[in-house]
């Protein structure tokens, strides 16, 4: 099913395998979003800084930035071998939100110094966007930076932030203007988690793993630490969440769970046309997010601009992974539902954590909120 | 990499096809009506009777995916045309590969001679009809146009000197041994139900046998199969335009319909099925452009496809509400034309489930059904 790309990266995807061949841990089941188990984690993060040294983090940053200068539709393979391999890279907080944002925003001294550290994965990063009362609307962000002399002093409290306690600094999107809406009103700092005043408190969460809600009580940073403009976070991180030039590759891990899903009904006595529908299901989803992601990719390195294409492809890619999982219960039947300690579960028990984990869609915004981009800025209903 | 796009000369022949078919389009006239001689001779004058071809991958005619574009623009205006059905015919002939079926083919072109495809499809449950010591015998369901024809290119089954049922594609010139009969139907597509009583065939009608005419039809079948599907994209963003303009004016509860996230998911649903619709027709049209084994891609195409055609009328109509079940407004014009388009990409998912199943384990983990 995979699209036949140019001999130049096909031979860039043979050299990614061979690597991950000879790199991947044996067991290396990690769920990088919200795995904390300590013994998987140092695997996970030891085989990220092999990545890292192969200069494969931050593929397409300028190479004076710590980056390696290649192209789009470069990452775009790499990032389909690794997602194929469920290769367990850590520290995504940093790779594309902080990293899109700092190279869209940033002084030459930020990028100088954050850019590299993120790269060789010295420096990793937490998410803390969201609020209890601010989910996809961060016009209702409530944290305030406020200036005092040259340093800002920041208070509030996030939500759901991944990968708190293990890491070293959190993106932080904070008020620091009275005006109401999104653009002018919001700033993005780098804090880091040390610093007197900040406080994660654990919420275990349904995927199986760890989130935070992460407390800052008049947390003092230096005027540095303000990434970019003082008001432009809004539009920082739409760049970074849109104009990275890739699209994050869920089709490819999921053929790699359609093919194990052959794999293990390959040699069953019968084929009928119900289990033929399911499969041709599965194929579907996951045919139609390649095709909407080397379109946006295609569009983003020719410099062309679809009319809502982007917007199409972020709709589907947020109401497909639910529905993938969901087919798996209708193709394995009730065994589906078994743990992975369960003695006979399917496919050493992971369709049933993917089903868990699949309820996680709401990151980055739910498929409701995509599909009213779609139909406001896409389609040019009224709001 | 080749990108996920249309091809090459698809903006050209998409801005003549546009100012050709919105001028007779019943989402302009209603009542318009055309004869068909005059329709097939302006087809010709346009060049459209010989545009690509289906041999050629690689060479300088115009490929599928921009040939796709007269399509398109063919379902955006909802004109019922006869050339997708002329199309099919000249396909397969030129993909039987002898002499006799090239000569049809090239005077096909010239709009001379109306050749028309009487394919058996598997929805109707039908057997083909049979060919036995050159008489053919049977009955075709869903021929078009077939009171226009001159010639049909039929497809039947010989027992030659086997067991088997041999493949084989006819020409078949109209006659006195064959019956015509009008097969009224909601879009008011003209078709018809051909009976051949014994008809005779003579061998230099044979155009093809065996694997030849195995390879002419499903050559000609991915390719119709991909410029219906270009007709349902093409419908569905005319139906998203009219949907979103009636979702901003259309006023309910104080201000436009199109404000509540109800009405904007049905629209969004138009345009999503829309545009995947657009995004595997430009995979599958590139595949068989390239030379490649499209069955996968095809059977991909015509799931979504079919899928889009059911659903963009359905979501129009909960927007349009009572007004979009009046005949004064065109929806049902869609609606139609919609059905049409549905069994003629397989009626339902079963007929592809299984080509998609066997495909994705023979690439997946090298096995066969």
């Amino acid at each position: 099913m995979r699209r036949v790309l140019s001999p130049e990266l096909e031979a860039w995807r043979k050299e990614i395998r061979a690597f991950l061949d000879a790199e991947l841990p044996p067991s290396h089941a990690f769920n990088v979003e919200f795995d904390d188990a300590p013994d998987r984690w140092e695997t996970a993060l030891e085989f990220s800084r092999k990545l890292a040294s192969k200069g494969w983090i931050g593929l397409t940053w300028p190479v004076r930035y710590g980056g390696a200068g290649r192209s789009p539709l470069e990452n775009q393979v790499l990032l389909e071998e690794l997602a194929a391999a469920d290769a367990p890279v850590v520290n995504s907080v940093g790779i594309f939100l902080a990293a899109g944002t700092i190279l869209a925003g940033g002084s030459e001294e930020q990028k100088a110094t954050l850019l590299p550290a993120i790269s060789s994965m010295r420096t990793l990063w937490a998410e803390g966007l969201t609020e209890p009362e601010a989910g996809s609307d961060l016009g209702s962000l409530r944290t305030r930076a406020v200036r005092d002399g040259d340093d800002w002093v920041i208070t509030g409290q996030k939500a759901f932030t991944s990968w708190g306690p293990m890491s070293d600094v959190l993106f932080v999107a904070a008020r620091t203007s009275e005006e109401a809406s999104t653009s002018g009103a919001i700033s993005i700092f780098v804090v880091d988690l040390r610093s007197p005043g900040v406080t994660l408190h654990p919420m275990r969460n349904f995927g199986g793993g760890v989130q935070s809600t992460t407390f800052l009580d008049g947390v003092r940073v230096p005027g540095e630490a303000l990434i970019g403009e003082e008001g432009k976070g809004w539009s920082y991180i739409m760049g970074a969440f849109y104009s990275s030039g890739t699209v994050e590759p869920i089709y490819s891990s999921q053929e790699a769970r359609l093919q194990a899903l052959l794999e293990h009904g390959d040699g069953a006595p019968e084929h009928g046309a119900s289990a033929s529908s399911d499969i041709a299901e599965l194929a579907l989803m996951v045919q139609a997010q390649r095709l909407l992601a080397y379109e946006v990719v295609g569009d983003n390195v020719q410099g062309r601009r679809t009319a809502y294409g982007g917007g199409v492809q972020q709709v589907i890619a947020k109401e497909y992974e639910p529905r993938f999982a969901q087919f798996f219960d209708r193709v394995l039947g009730p065994a589906s539902q078994l743990t992975a300690d369960a003695a006979g579960a399917p496919l050493g028990g992971a369709p049933e954590a993917w089903y868990r984990q699949s309820f996680a869609n709401h990151a980055g915004g739910t498929s409701q909120l995509k599909r009213m981009v779609l139909a406001t800025r896409g389609l040019g209903l009224p709001r | 990499m080749m990108d996920l796009i249309w091809g090459e000369d698809y903006d050209v022949l998409a801005e003549v096809s546009r100012a050709v078919f919105q001028r007779v389009s019943p989402l302009t006239d209603r009542e318009i009506s055309r004869d068909l001689a005059d329709e097939i001779r302006e087809l010709a004058e346009l060049g459209w009777l010989e545009l690509g071809d289906p041999r050629s991958a690689g060479s300088e005619a115009a490929d599928l995916a921009s040939m796709a574009a007269v399509f398109v623009e063919l379902g955006r205006a909802l004109v019922r045309s006869p050339l997708p059905a002329l199309t099919t015919a000249r396909d397969a002939a030129l993909l039987c590969g002898s002499r006799a079926a090239d000569d049809l083919a090239a005077r096909a072109a010239t709009g001379g001679v109306q050749v028309f495809p009487a394919f058996t499809d598997p929805a109707w449950r039908r057997p083909a009809p049979r060919l036995r010591d050159g008489v053919l015998t049977g009955t075709v369901l869903d021929v078009p146009y077939a009171d226009a024809a001159d010639v049909l290119l039929v497809e039947a089954t010989e027992n030659a000197d086997t067991d088997e049922p041999v493949e084989v594609l006819i020409a078949v010139h109209r006659g006195p041994r064959m019956t015509i009969d009008p097969m009224p139907n909601l879009g008011g597509y003209r078709m018809s139900a051909v009976e051949f009583r014994e008809t005779p065939v003579a061998e230099a009608d044979v155009l093809a046998r065996g694997p030849h005419a195995r390879t002419a039809l499903v050559g000609a079948r991915q390719r119709t199969a991909i410029l219906t599907a270009a007709q349902v994209y093409g419908a569905g963003s005319a139906l998203l335009d009219r949907t979103v303009d009636y979702a901003r004016e259309r006023r309910q509860f104080g201000g436009p319909i199109g404000r509540f996230q109800a009405v904007q998911y049905l629209c969004t649903d138009i345009a999503v099925d829309a545009h995947l619709t657009s995004a595997f027709i430009r995979d599958a049209a590139r595949i068989v452009d390239e030379g490649d084994d499209a069955g996968l891609a095809v059977a991909l195409m015509c799931k979504q496809a079919r899928r889009t055609a059911e659903q963009m009328v359905h979501a129009a109509h909960e927007v349009h509400a009572g007004i979009g079940f009046m005949v004064e407004t065109d929806i049902h014009l869609f609606t139609k034309a919609a059905k049409k388009w549905v069994f003629d990409l397989g009626g339902c998912d079963e007929r592809h489930d299984g080509v998609i199943h066997a495909e994705m384990r023979r690439q997946l983990i090298g096995a066969r059904l």
